[in-house]
Order: structure tokens, then C-alpha cells, then sequence
């Protein structure tokens, strides 16, 4: 998953990227006005935006206002130090979906960014399961067949971004895309590498596979014939 | 109990009306008593002058007058006394005494006084005449005195009933005068109670004052209806302003706190190497240390503001202004070392300048100031503060550098608290846009002035103008 932190204050956008990266494991970047801000939100696949409302060159509402308008779905958090209702009853009815008012609990702003992550995905249930392949997106461990999969953090990031986009064929662009921040250099044998990695880890003591390769196409988390075993 | 406008003006047309109306009825009473008494005058004229008809001489040789009793018709209770030129009484009215000596004597004409418990008001006729004789010769000339008198009894009565008129007419008029005064005055006033009531529907709830038309078009209401928009729109700019200040504080102390509540949430969210930990201690006491910073500076914002509104400051001195300005630019020295920028104060050593002053304040102020300047400068380029006289009153104290200047978009709101010139650069440099706000206030609590002259990537003149006490100068 990747996220966008728009935040003009740099060590709070630090902070938050930070416990992004490390307490969701997710790729994080960061803009530190709006103008960027919302140039990189609509030049970027994100899969969350957490937006500052006061930010120099373009105010955090504008910013929404035009990232909602250009159709933009993913899921948007506001960080705020105003606590005026008013202005945040506008703001969720304007496209935001949760807000954080300042001085926030980092641990909150990380349950809300995985929340938000999840139902931007079209899910509910805090534990995926695709056949005997359970997957906690709370805790990030996996179990398949009730037993603990170990697995590094990028092969977690890639599995979990398969079984959020639900047996979909996911291309290998597209999980460079959610999986890497805008400073990596992205390389498509570095998922080749992760996915042959998880298939030992996950399907190489199971009878039934689940990571299926369409070449020229790109990768698929699913039971193979089943239909709609993918909650 | 309070007064009432209302009923003091009534009372004041009442009590002004009261006076005319006794005033009025005092005239007309007098004026008609003098005329009635001047027709009676001629009355008791005319009657004296019927007695003088009857009065001949007498048939025998003594020469003397005599009166016609039977041809005399005056009125009943009518006194009359007749004397001849020698002093003996020729006739006198039957009941009557006759007038007193003093009243024959006396050379006025009238006289008054009682018989028989009744007033009486009579005059004294000299006349000299030629009494006709039977013969038809002429006789001489032969003075009388006729005194005459009659009841002012009547006459009395008469003056009292138009006193009595008069003064029930003016009662009447003042009831009616009274009633319209009344409602006259409560219409008057009453834009003026309706624009109290406007008035009081104001608060800090609802700034919203609606005067009442009629208010407007009055020419004694219309500047306190003017005074009250005025003051009522400069109170809600206030309450907005202060309003703003509030959330803006709030907003940048939140922001603070944030930061250090995530730096230490972050730094507690996994297990991490004691070099970890130091450093991530070290990033929260950097966070403290800004929010430190913020508070410090919003308190002294918030001080110099109320000192600038109520115009006093604790420790004012009498301060050499050059003096105070080389202690700034030596503790800077440091500072623009470390950046490569040069420091330097022009001062003219002979010239002094003394301005009354907290040090301290003063010292703030230029402290923001050349850090500003050497904060925007570029390394080996040239921060200079000079101080000159730009009048005999006042003193000139310029920052000037040639740093990366400032938007001219940006000038306007140079001096508005957490304001930045461009805020990821200034935040970059730790600064909350308080400084300048800070000047500003000190400055204004001195009754001094401070202006900013910037061009974008070409430089920052900052001018701060100051009353001096006094100027001693040697190279003049």
C-alpha cells in the first residue's frame, strides 16, 4: 500500500511517514505544500491521502475539492488543529473520509490509516481469508492452514495488496506502483523475486495453490475454479 | 430609581410654562387695574366737577360760597368735602369726618383710605372759578377744594374677577400645553429608546445593529447612531482579530505538540538500539525546544500588544540607542559567523541618541531583526545595522541585507503574527513568523514606527524610527 502524506510542517510529516512505514508497512511519500501536494496525489496511485488543512500555496480543502473532482476514489484522512465542527461536517460531506484533529495519538492515526486502507479496498473484516490463507491486516501476520507463515515486509506488502484487490490479475506495474515510494527505483524483477519468494512460504507445503502467474498479465491471489472465497 | 429624561423635560416646559402663565395673569391684572383705576380717576373727575356746578355764592353780604344741597346728585356713599380758598368747610358730606389734613396738604391729586371699613379712593380738585351772580356782573375769581371719594369696593371686585379669569384661562392652556408637551416629548424620544434597544440587542453573539431609521434622520441622534456603528463594527474587528490570534495560537501550538507527541509515539512503537533512542530523544528535545520557543514567543507577542494598548512598560529607562544597538550585533556575531555573513554597525560614535525605553524591549527587537536578516542572507554577503538621526526627533535605525529578499505578494502580511515569508523556508530557519509581529508591537508601544522595504532575491531594508529625548552631537 502506499500513502501521501500532504503536511507543511516537515518533522510532524516525518513523524507521520515514519510510523506509516514502520507500524503499517506501507510506502510513504511526502509533499510539504498543497500545490505538490496535490501533484503528486494526482500523478500517483495512493491507496490513502492523509492531508493537513492548513498548508502554504494551496489550502487542504482546495486541494481535496480538486482531487475528488478529477475522480479520484482513494480514501482521504485530514489532519487538523482546528476543532470547529462546522468546517469538518463540510470537509467529510466535500469527499474527506476521517479526520484527525492535532495533537493526535499515533497509534490511532495508524488503526484509521489501515481502516481507511481496508474499506477504500472493499473490506470489512479485519481478517482476509482466501480459501485456508488468513491474512490480519491489524496485526500484519499470516497463517495458512492455521499455521504462521513468516514473511519479510515486502512479501507481506505484495500479499497483501493481491488479496485486497480481491482474485483480480494484478500487473506487475501496478504493484511497483502501490508498493514503492516516489524516491525508489523501481524495477519489475524485484517483484518476480517477492512473489517466488511467498509461493515458497505459502503455497509450496499446500495442495491447493493460490499465487497464480498470468503471464504477459501480471499475478492473481485466488483459489483457482472457487468463486467468491476471497472475503 | 431612575431619572427620566422624559419627565425632566416635561417638567422643564411645565415649570417654563408656569412662570409665563403667572407672569401673564400678573400683567394682565395689573394692566387692568391701572386702567380701571384711571377711568375712576375721571369718574371722581367728573362727580367733583357736579359739585363744583352747585356751589354759588352765598345771597347775604358775607361773600361766602355756598352749596346747593337740593341740585346735588352724586351717588350714595359718595364722600365729599368742599373748602373755600380762606380754609373754611363750605359743605361735607353728612356721615364723614372729612379727609385728613395730610390729604388736602399733600400735592397728589389721588389719595385712598377706609370709612367705615370700605376702601375708598378719592382726589382733590382745586379749581378757581367765577361763580355767577344774580345781577349779572362779574364777580372775582374764587378758588375752591373740592375733595371727593368714592368705594373702590366695586372696582376692587372688578379686578379680582378678571384676575380670576386670566388665571383660569392660563391653568386651562398650561393642562393643555402640559398634555401636548408630554406627548410630544415621548414621540421625540422614542427613536431614542428604540435605538437603545438596537444598541443592547448587540453582543459578542450577535454583532449585527440595526438602528432605527428615524434615528438616522434626527440631527441630535444621528453622530451617536454614527458613533455606535462605528464602535460597534471596530469591537467586532477586535473580538475577529482576537478570535483569529486565538485559533492561530491554538493551531500552532497543536502543530507543536503534535510533533512531539509523534516524535515520542514513534520513537515507543517498537523496540529500538540505544543509539536509536538517543537520537530519537534528541529529536524530542529539539520539538521541545520549538514548542518552548512558540510559547515564549506568543507571551512576549501577547505582552508587547497590551503594553502597546495600554501604553506603559515596566524598567523604562533613558537608553543609548547605539549602545544598545552594538550589544545586539556583537551577541549576533556568532550567529553570522557560523553562516558566513558579515555583521557590522554603522554608528557614528559622536552622535547619541537616547531613547526611553526597556532595554530589554529594545534589544528584542533588533535581535529579531539582524537574525531575520542574517537567517535570509547568503553566505559572504553583508547584514548591515546603521543608526542616524532622521529627524531632530527622532532616530533611524535601518537593517539592511542583501539576502533573498521577499515576495511582494507577501509584503502586505509581513507584520501578522505566523506569518512567513515563504513558510517552509522560514521553517526551515525555526522561525513561527512571530518575530515581526513582535517588533511591531514593541515598537508601537514606543510610539515609534517600523517599515519594511523588500525586493525579491535582491534584499530586506527594515526601518525603525524612534523618539529621541535628546541629540548630543559634537560633529554638528
Amino acid at each position: 500500500m502506499r500513502v501521501l502524506v500532504v503536511e507543511d510542517e516537515k518533522r510532524l510529516a516525518e513523524n507521520v511517514a515514519d510510523g506509516l512505514r514502520q507500524g503499517a508497512g506501507y510506502a510513504v511519500d511526502v509533499a510539504n505544500d498543497g500545490e505538490s501536494g496535490l501533484f503528486m496525489a494526482e500523478n500517483n496511485e495512493y491507496d490513502l491521502v492523509v492531508l493537513d488543512l492548513m498548508l502554504p500555496k494551496l489550502a487542504g480543502p482546495v486541494l481535496l475539492e480538486r482531487y475528488r473532482k478529477s475522480g479520484h476514489e482513494t480514501p482521504v484522512l485530514i489532519l487538523t488543529a482546528r476543532d470547529d465542527k462546522p468546517s469538518i461536517i463540510k470537509l467529510l460531506n466535500g469527499g474527506a473520509d476521517d479526520y484527525l484533529s492535532k495533537p493526535f495519538d499515533l497509534g490511532e492515526l495508524l488503526a484509521r490509516a489501515k481502516a481507511l486502507v481496508r474499506r477504500g479496498k472493499g473490506k470489512s473484516q479485519p481478517v482476509l481469508t482466501i480459501g485456508d490463507l488468513e491474512i490480519n491486516w491489524a496485526d500484519r501476520t499470516v497463517k495458512r492452514a492455521g499455521k504462521p507463515v513468516e514473511l519479510v515486509p515486502m512479501e507481506y506488502r505484495v500479499l497483501e495488496y493481491l488479496a485486497s484487490r480481491s482474485r483480480a490479475v494484478v500487473s506487475k506495474t501496478e504493484l511497483l506502483e502501490h508498493l514503492y515510494d516516489y524516491n525508489w527505483e523501481k524495477f519489475g524483477n524485484v517483484i518476480e523475486v517477492y512473489i517466488s519468494g511467498l509461493r515458497k512460504k505459502i503455497d509450496s507445503n499446500s495442495r491447493t495453490k493460490l499465487i497464480h502467474t498470468l503471464r504477459g498479465h501480471g499475478y492473481a491471489l485466488r483459489v483457482e475454479g472457487s468463486a467468491g472465497t476471497d472475503q | 430609581m431612575k431619572n427620566s429624561l422624559r419627565k425632566q423635560i416635561i417638567v422643564a416646559v411645565l415649570v417654563s410654562q408656569l412662570l409665563l402663565a403667572i407672569g401673564l395673569t400678573l400683567a394682565i391684572v395689573l394692566y387692568s387695574r391701572a386702567q380701571l383705576l384711571w377711568d375712576f380717576k375721571i369718574m371722581l373727575a367728573g362727580r367733583a366737577d357736579s359739585v363744583l356746578a352747585v356751589i354759588h355764592d352765598a345771597e347775604d353780604e358775607s361773600k361766602t360760597l355756598v352749596l346747593d344741597r337740593g341740585r346735588l346728585s352724586i351717588p350714595a356713599g359718595d364722600l365729599v368735602e368742599v373748602w373755600d380758598e380762606n380754609g373754611s368747610l363750605i359743605w361735607r358730606s353728612p356721615n364723614w369726618t372729612g379727609a385728613p389734613a395730610s390729604v388736602i396738604a399733600s400735592s397728589s391729586p389721588t389719595f385712598a383710605l377706609d370709612h367705615g371699613h370700605v376702601p375708598y379712593r378719592g382726589i382733590v380738585m382745586r379749581r378757581a372759578t367765577i361763580f355767577d351772580e344774580e345781577d349779572s356782573r362779574t364777580g372775582p375769581l374764587r378758588k375752591v377744594t373740592i375733595v371727593y371719594a368714592s368705594s373702590t369696593r366695586g372696582l376692587n371686585r372688578h379686578i379680582l374677577k378678571i384676575g380670576i379669569f386670566a388665571t383660569g384661562a392660563s391653568l386651562l392652556l398650561l393642562c393643555l400645553a402640559g398634555l401636548f408637551a408630554a406627548y410630544g416629548v415621548s414621540k421625540g424620544l422614542s427613536p431614542m429608546q428604540e435605538l437603545a434597544k438596537a444598541a443592547a440587542d448587540v453582543s459578542v453573539r450577535n454583532w449585527s445593529f440595526s438602528p432605527p431609521q428615524e434615528a438616522r434622520t434626527k440631527r441630535e441622534l444621528a453622530p451617536l447612531v454614527d458613533a455606535l456603528e462605528a464602535t460597534i463594527a471596530g469591537l467586532q474587528r477586535a473580538f475577529g482579530r482576537e478570535r483569529e490570534s486565538t485559533a492561530d495560537t491554538a493551531h500552532e501550538l497543536k502543530t507543536a505538540v503534535a510533533i512531539l507527541k509523534s516524535s515520542l509515539q514513534l520513537l515507543s512503537y517498537q523496540p529500538r538500539s540505544i543509539d536509536d533512542y538517543q537520537k530519537g530523544l534528541d529529536h524530542a528535545l529539539e520539538d521541545c525546544d520549538r514548542l518552548e520557543a512558540l510559547v515564549c514567543g506568543a507571551l512576549s507577542l501577547a505582552r508587547a500588544q497590551q503594553w502597546a494598548e495600554e501604553g506603559k512598560s515596566d524598567d523604562i529607562q533613558c537608553v543609548d540607542l547605539v549602545n544598545s544597538c552594538e550589544q545586539s550585533v556583537a551577541n549576533l556575531q556568532a550567529l553570522a559567523q557560523s553562516r558566513s555573513v558579515e555583521l557590522r554597525c554603522l554608528t557614528d560614535n559622536n552622535d547619541e541618541y537616547i531613547v526611553q525605553a526597556s532595554p530589554a524591549d529594545l534589544k528584542t527587537v533588533w535581535v529579531n531583526l539582524l537574525q531575520n536578516a542574517i537567517q535570509h542572507s547568503r553566505p559572504g554577503s553583508t547584514v548591515s545595522l546603521r543608526v542616524s538621526a532622521s529627524d531632530p526627533d527622532n532616530a533611524l535605525i535601518a537593517v539592511e541585507d542583501t539576502g533573498t529578499g521577499i515576495p511582494a505578494e507577501h509584503l502586505p502580511y509581513i507584520f501578522e503574527r505566523f506569518r512567513r515569508g515563504d513558510p517552509s523556508r522560514s521553517r526551515a530557519t525555526g522561525g513561527f513568523g512571530l518575530g515581526l509581529s513582535i517588533c511591531r508591537a514593541i515598537i508601537k508601544a514606543y510610539d515609534g514606527r517600523i517599515e519594511i522595504e523588500s525586493t525579491d532575491g535582491v534584499g530586506t531594508r527594515v526601518l525603525v524610527s524612534l523618539p529621541t529625548m535628546t541629540r548630543v552631537s559634537s560633529s554638528e
